[in-house]
């Protein structure tokens, strides 16, 4: 009974999270082309999906969602009311079976939506870009690009084997690549970013929790070391580069298995510790944050932010 | 979209203990009556409904051990292997892939949990004492990392049915002191880990087989060139932690591959069909 309950809690969870596509309006309807304009409460969502094509979001001063739309073949499903408009493509055929989605034509979508609008955008082989929002940002490609900039809250951008871009994030960042590389610059909020094969580029930071993790890809790191943050990166083979500002103050633990470690701040012994080849602890500063980068065979270089390092440039 | 009574919003926070039959009369009448009045509440409860009659025939998903095999195996000195479970057969209709996909993930995700809360458990001072003889771990010989060690992480990948490992393969090493005993839970976690990770793997390989066919091609080239990337990480770090059982570095860094295995693997799961 209680793993009967609990399995209902998990459904009702899953399922409440996906409420609104379940619960889809009675009043939806089906366009080739779609231009229009929809009045949108504060903090409603503009949800948008294709299968190829381009989904296109610009954020501007009006409390209006406007669209123009458009698909090659096949159909766009819209429905809309103040607190949530969502815009799709039909990849159902006329038996109300599922197309496959190389039946389905190319579509591309322009939207306008009110600043502070939260934006759920998912495209399978489509690039994706939405700037100037000002809110909440959930974005996904599988073989596309993603491009977002102004979210803030919360942010996350993923991509299967496409670039995934995040500027100027005043909230939270997640990002996530399987082969794609990945670039966040100025983002003041946490940062997670993950990938297998791809580079991870993080410049501008100002984060008190940045993780990062990759298994053949490099990272390179460049903001703020704030006091108490939390930073970790790590690699398999790949290496990792991090610029930290000169008066930053941390306590460092980095370690290789057979890579090497090269670092602009002199490492000071304290008492009792022994110099392990591949290991390296030190601190600056008050040693406040704590910094550590893993890696099996990548490189780990620490520059402090006087010198410029070819690879840098 | 609102009743005089109650709100789309309200409905929805007591929507999960309506479904359990734990509300209270006056509320339960309320949610009934918005039942009634509201399209969208209607059409939510319903497809709840359907998905949990759906999800109850599903076949269980027995997880590949619980903590107390883990907790009995630090209290008695001699550990238990852990009983090989005889795999369920299963059956994916394409109707069920996402309720199965998802319970999948809901179940390895339990899972992963608690391997993560073990290795971070091993990253505690367990280990502190080291003789200097054995301060050697940061090796910087890349041969070491050459794929030599027994088991290699295509086998573990490929969700090998094998058993769990027995302890007393794995104490091999002289029986001396704290350090022997060190070693001997750092193989045993190890070996654990491992063994948990290639059964979540290898349903997750089953799912991703059955995915194949729906995906496009150049995405699954390229699922299958970056699983290749993990599994020769997965294989180089196995082989060094042979060489050095201890490294909490070697055994983070084997722990990051199979993480993100299982990580792309329910990735696959989970991506929309013919992309």
């Amino acid at each position: 009974m209680k793993n009967e309950m609990k399995l209902t809690g998990v459904i009702v969870a899953v399922v409440m999270a996906a409420a609104p596509a379940l619960a889809r309006a009675q009043d939806e309807r089906s366009f080739t082309q779609l231009d229009t304009t929809v009045r949108l409460d504060r903090g409603g969502a503009v949800d948008l999906s294709l299968i190829s094509g381009k989904i296109n979001v610009v954020g501007w001063d009006q409390p209006n969602v406007r669209i123009s739309a458009s698909i090659e073949s096949g159909l766009l499903r819209f429905s809309g009311n103040s607190s949530r408009v969502t815009l799709s493509v039909d990849d159902s055929d006329e038996g109300g079976r599922r197309r496959h989605h190389g039946n389905v034509g190319e579509a591309r979508y322009d939207v306008s939506v009110p600043r502070g609008a939260r934006l759920i955008l998912e495209a399978v082989s489509g690039d994706v870009t939405a700037r100037g929002s000002q809110g909440e940002i959930e974005a996904s490609s599988v073989s596309g690009d993603v491009e977002v900039s102004d979210g803030a809250r919360s942010v996350s951008v993923e991509s299967v084997s496409g670039e995934a871009h995040a500027a100027q994030v005043n909230g939270n960042l997640r990002a996530e690549t399987v082969s794609g590389d990945l670039r966040a610059e100025n983002v003041s909020g946490n940062v997670q970013a993950s990938t297998v094969s791809g580079d991870i580029r993080l410049v501008g930071i100002q984060s008190r929790d940045v993780r990062t993790e990759t298994v053949s890809g490099s990272v390179s790191y460049a903001g703020t070391i704030e006091p108490s943050g939390r930073y970790g990166f790590e690699s398999h083979s790949g290496t990792i580069r991090l610029n930290i500002p000169r008066n930053a103050g941390a306590n460092f633990s980095v370690e290789t298995f057979s890579g090497s470690i090269d670092t602009d701040f002199p490492v000071t012994l304290l008492p009792g510790q022994k110099r392990r080849e591949g290991h390296m602890d030190f601190t600056i500063g008050d040693g406040r944050a704590r910094v550590t980068a893993q890696t099996f065979s990548g490189e780990i270089i620490i520059s402090n932010g006087s010198t410029t390092r070819r690879e840098d440039e | 979209m609102t009743n005089s009574n109650m709100t789309c919003e309200e409905f929805d926070a007591a929507l999960p203990d309506y479904l359990e039959g734990t509300l209270d009369e006056s509320l339960r009448a309320a949610v009934q009556k918005h039942l009634s009045e509201c399209v969208r509440c209607a059409s939510l409860a319903r497809d709840l409904e359907k998905i949990r009659k759906d999800a109850a025939a599903l076949p269980d998903m027995a997880p590949s051990r619980d903590l107390w095999q883990g907790i009995e195996a630090r209290i008695a000195a001699p550990v238990i292997p852990l009983a090989a479970r005889p795999e369920r057969q299963r059956r994916f209709a394409p109707a069920w892939m996402g309720v199965a996909a998802a319970a999948l993930i809901v179940s390895t995700a339990g899972i992963t949990y608690v391997l993560t809360a073990r290795s971070l458990d091993r990253s505690s001072p367990r280990v502190a004492v080291v003789p200097a003889a054995t301060q050697t771990r940061g090796d910087s010989d890349s041969s070491t990392a050459e794929p030599s060690a027994p088991q290699t992480a295509a086998e573990v990948g490929k969700g090998n049915s094998r058993q769990a490992p027995a302890v007393s393969r794995v104490v091999k090493a002289e029986p001396t002191g704290r350090d022997a005993i060190d070693a001997r839970f750092a193989a045993q976690d190890q070996e654990h880990s491992e063994y948990v990770y290639g059964k979540e793997i290898e349903k997750l390989q089953q799912i991703m087989a059955t995915r194949k066919t729906q995906l496009d091609s150049s995405t699954v080239a390229i699922i299958e060139r970056n699983l290749q990337i993990i599994d020769a990480a997965i294989a180089q770090s196995k082989a060094a932690l042979a060489r050095d059982p201890r490294s909490r570095l070697l055994s983070g860094q084997l722990t990051h591959a199979l993480d993100k295995k299982v990580e792309l693997l329910r990735t696959v799961a989970l991506l929309p069909a013919s992309t």
